[in-house]
């Protein structure tokens, strides 16, 4: 399949991409009976701005019908007809802290036009940031030393452990969080989301710091 | 059983019984029962002796008494307003094609006209619906055997009554929009999905009479079409008719009809008294206000305009004459005080690059969300107004009035005692003006596209397209280039029904979720929890006891926090 990005066209419309409040689920508006692509790219960072990138990098990519695709590091995209759109009230969320954007899109043959959304229209928008809340527990570790006959004490170990939330590891960017022990600020990876729980081996109680404006650390 | 009846046009009280009606029977064009050679029924009197002369005089009499004609009382109250606006489409589709204005108004109360009636019962000539006067019964019916007559009139004024209106209480709405603002674009958008909107708000809205309809029709905001001029201010428009229904919470149903009238604010700003005083019942009568202010109409909004913008800004009006005018019509039945009609003060094209320059980042975020309802567990809507997201939008436009617009904030807030500002866009994208091709010249352009197999190019272009010179365009009367406006994308309105979910809540069709943030009142935070939602105890509440004998404790607390519970005395 071959994509090209084609300029705005009236005919071909989505946009007032929104979540509905309370659910994961994103909802637009689009012209009646037309298919949209939607694009998952990092929080903060619209679509529209890499199309061109992105019809080559789908061209070279098997898009799985019916769910989210990488096609670049970190840009996930999804199809959804006018069908699913009505039987799915909208379209399931990928992941949070992230951008979605919604385009308009045909398919003739072997070739799927994606129409760039209509500019300049201020309270309403292709493009809807979906940022994530998390809690990171941070743990100081005890061990138990006997103390005496009977009695014992807990003491520090040294170490102190991070608990993030698996789901965050799915669409994380790298230099999105860091955790500060004493004047060192050391980043969170992917492999360490993957774990979970990171032991910190530190005196200091480490603190959570994020730098991507789409996590909201609680 | 009886039902009073306030007229929607003018006002006036009346029992369901004091209704007129409208007939069925309608007779036009020459009377055929008189023989061809007299010149009238004078002439006839005079010169005929035959045997049938009373039986013919008889029929000429009904046959006049039902002829199609204006009627003076109807007449005399659209003289004040420019002629009628009363339309309705079956009269040209359905026989006997005559206006619904011009058929006979018969008054079941006149023994001359009980004539043609036929009694439902000793002495009683109405027919009724759910105990309601709900129609009469002609003696003899029209061309088409229909003899039942229920389109009640008012008995003051002769304006058409809709079905079933006065059984359910009414409440009263005024939308005015100040020169510029877009009324007529914001109604045609709300009218169009009022349905969708009110049932955010777990009602359900459903126009009676042909007026909401005919509002549509007459002003279609579509893509490709042009967008509605304004509406000639010293027209009345037709009121424009909801049966709302709602849960009771019990089992059961409330019905409601809500009546909105759209009234041009020229006539406010004009400071013609005579132009005031007509129509100064429909703001006097209102339950609720709406009041639309185009944002060019802002000062504040001029600092941040380019110089084209500021060209176009001198032509609008400042709003503060339509607010001091309406203020003092509500003054002279009520004195000197504070208006208590709630008003909803309203930014309409809230999405115009200017605006985006002086509203804050959060209010713009927070403005391009939709208008959400609060629902139950299984997702139905609760009667209830989304106060928890309202509350942080008019904060904000509160305080964007108040370092704004501070005299205009300060008039409102000294004057009325209920309002609160909103903000929205009724089209959702921008507008481009479109010069029109004259006919002969699109014709022309048309066949030589035909000839060249091409697509001809739509009879509106845009002002500065090169292609299509100013001279083949269509030019006013003035000499001026005719200029039409339209939609320049995707049609989206946004927040048109905050302002009108607001308004049923101050009526009290529906509560809210949490308290709605009221910029008369002081905002007192509970010192337990920090929450705004906090009120006054009632006198019954405040003493609390507590322990017993020596241990009895007595305390006082003027305050509680609907949130937590806290109770404390506010000084």
């Amino acid at each position: 399949m071959q994509y090209q990005y084609c300029p705005h066209n009236p005919a071909r419309y989505a946009t007032n991409l929104l979540r509905e409040r309370g659910s994961s689920r994103l909802y637009w508006e689009n012209a009646d009976g037309q298919d949209v692509l939607l694009v998952q790219t990092p929080f903060g960072v619209p679509a529209a701005e890499r199309m061109e990138a992105l019809c080559q990098a789908m061209g070279k990519t098997l898009i799985q019908p019916g769910r989210y695709t990488e096609v670049l590091p970190g840009v996930w995209v999804r199809f959804v007809s006018a069908m699913d759109k009505v039987q799915m009230n909208g379209c399931p969320i990928n992941t949070e802290a992230s951008t979605y954007t919604v385009f308009s899109c045909l398919t003739e043959g072997e070739v799927c036009s994606i129409f760039a959304p209509q500019p300049c229209q201020a309270m309403i928008s292709a493009d809807c940031s979906i940022p994530m809340r998390i809690r990171v527990e941070v743990t100081e570790q005890f061990r138990r030393r006997r103390q005496g006959l009977f009695g014992h004490v807990m003491e520090p170990t040294g170490f102190y452990t991070l608990s993030f939330p698996r789901e965050l590891a799915g669409t994380y960017q790298e230099g999105g969080l860091f955790y500060r022990a004493g004047g060192l600020e050391i980043p969170v990876t992917r492999q360490m989301l993957e774990q979970g729980v990171v032991y910190v081996k530190t005196d200091i109680r480490p603190e959570l710091v994020s730098r991507n404006k789409g996590l909201e650390l609680i | 059983m009886s039902f009073e009846i306030t007229c929607p046009y003018c006002f006036r009280k009346m029992q369901d019984t004091e209704v007129l009606f409208r007939s069925e029977k309608v007779n036009q064009g020459e009377c055929g029962l008189l023989p061809d050679e007299y010149d009238g029924i004078e002439d006839f009197k005079v010169r005929y002796d035959g045997p049938d002369k009373e039986s013919i005089l008889r029929g000429y009499q009904e046959w006049e008494f039902f002829a199609a004609g204006p009627d003076p009382v109807y007449e005399e109250f659209w003289a004040e307003f420019n002629g009628t606006t009363e339309y309705n489409p079956t009269d040209e589709v359905m026989p006997p094609y005559v206006k619904s204005y011009y058929r006979k108004v018969i008054d079941p109360s006149l023994p001359e006209h009980r004539r043609y009636l036929k009694p439902q019962g000793p002495g009683d000539f109405f027919i009724r619906d759910q105990g309601m006067v709900s129609g009469i019964e002609l003696a003899s019916g029209n061309v088409t055997g229909k003899n039942i007559c229920n389109r009640r009139v008012c008995p003051h004024c002769h304006n058409p009554l809709p079905d079933g209106y006065g059984r359910n209480p009414v409440k009263f709405a005024t939308v005015i929009g100040i020169t510029g603002a877009g009324k007529t674009i914001y109604l045609s958008q709300l009218l169009k999905d009022m349905t969708l909107y009110v049932v955010k708000a777990g009602l359900s809205a459903m126009d009676s009479g042909p007026e909401v309809q005919t509002f549509l029709d007459r002003n279609i905001v579509a893509a490709g079409a042009p967008l509605p001029g304004s509406t000639p201010f010293s027209q009345l428009q037709q009121p424009l008719f909801y049966e709302m229904s709602r849960d009771d919470g019990n089992q059961g149903r409330v019905q409601e009809t809500f009546v909105l009238y759209d009234v041009a604010g020229e006539v406010f700003m004009r400071g013609d008294a005579a132009l005031i005083r007509k129509f100064a019942p429909y703001v006097k009568h209102a339950d609720g206000l709406i009041i639309l202010i185009s944002p060019l109409q802002l000062r504040v909004v001029n600092s941040v305009m380019t110089e084209e913008e500021r060209e176009k800004a001198k032509k609008e009006a400042r709003p503060d004459t339509v607010f001091r005018t309406i203020h003092n019509i509500f003054a002279q039945e009520n004195g000197n005080t504070r208006c208590k009609v709630p008003l909803a003060v309203c930014v309409s094209k809230a999405d115009l690059p200017m605006m985006q320059r002086v509203f804050s980042r959060d209010l713009q975020d927070m403005l391009r969300k939709n208008v959400e309802g609060v629902r139950d567990a299984c997702g139905f809507y609760l009667p209830l107004f989304n106060a928890t997201e309202y509350n942080p939008i008019f904060n904000e436009l509160f305080r964007f009035f108040q370092n704004n617009e501070i005299d205009l904030a300060q008039y409102i807030h000294t004057s009325y005692a209920s309002y609160a500002y909103f903000a929205f866009t009724a089209l959702g994208c921008s507008v481009e003006e479109r010069k029109k091709i004259k006919d002969s010249e699109y014709e022309r352009i048309k066949q030589q596209c035909k000839e060249r197999d091409m697509d001809p190019p739509p009879q509106y272009v845009p002002v500065d397209d090169p292609k299509i010179k100013d001279v083949l365009c269509e030019r006013t009367a003035e000499g001026k280039l005719y200029v039409r406006s339209f939609p320049g994308g995707t049609i989206l309105p946004k927040r048109v029904e905050e302002p009108l979910l607001w308004l049923f809540s101050q009526l009290g069709y529906i509560a809210s979720d949490v308290l709605i943030d009221d910029p008369t009142k002081p905002k007192i935070t509970c010192p337990a929890c920090g929450s705004f939602a906090t009120e006054e105890l009632p006198e019954d509440q405040r003493e609390q006891v507590s322990g017993w004998w020596k241990f009895r404790k007595v305390e006082y607390f003027n305050r509680v926090c609907r949130e937590c519970g806290h109770c404390w005395e506010q000084n």
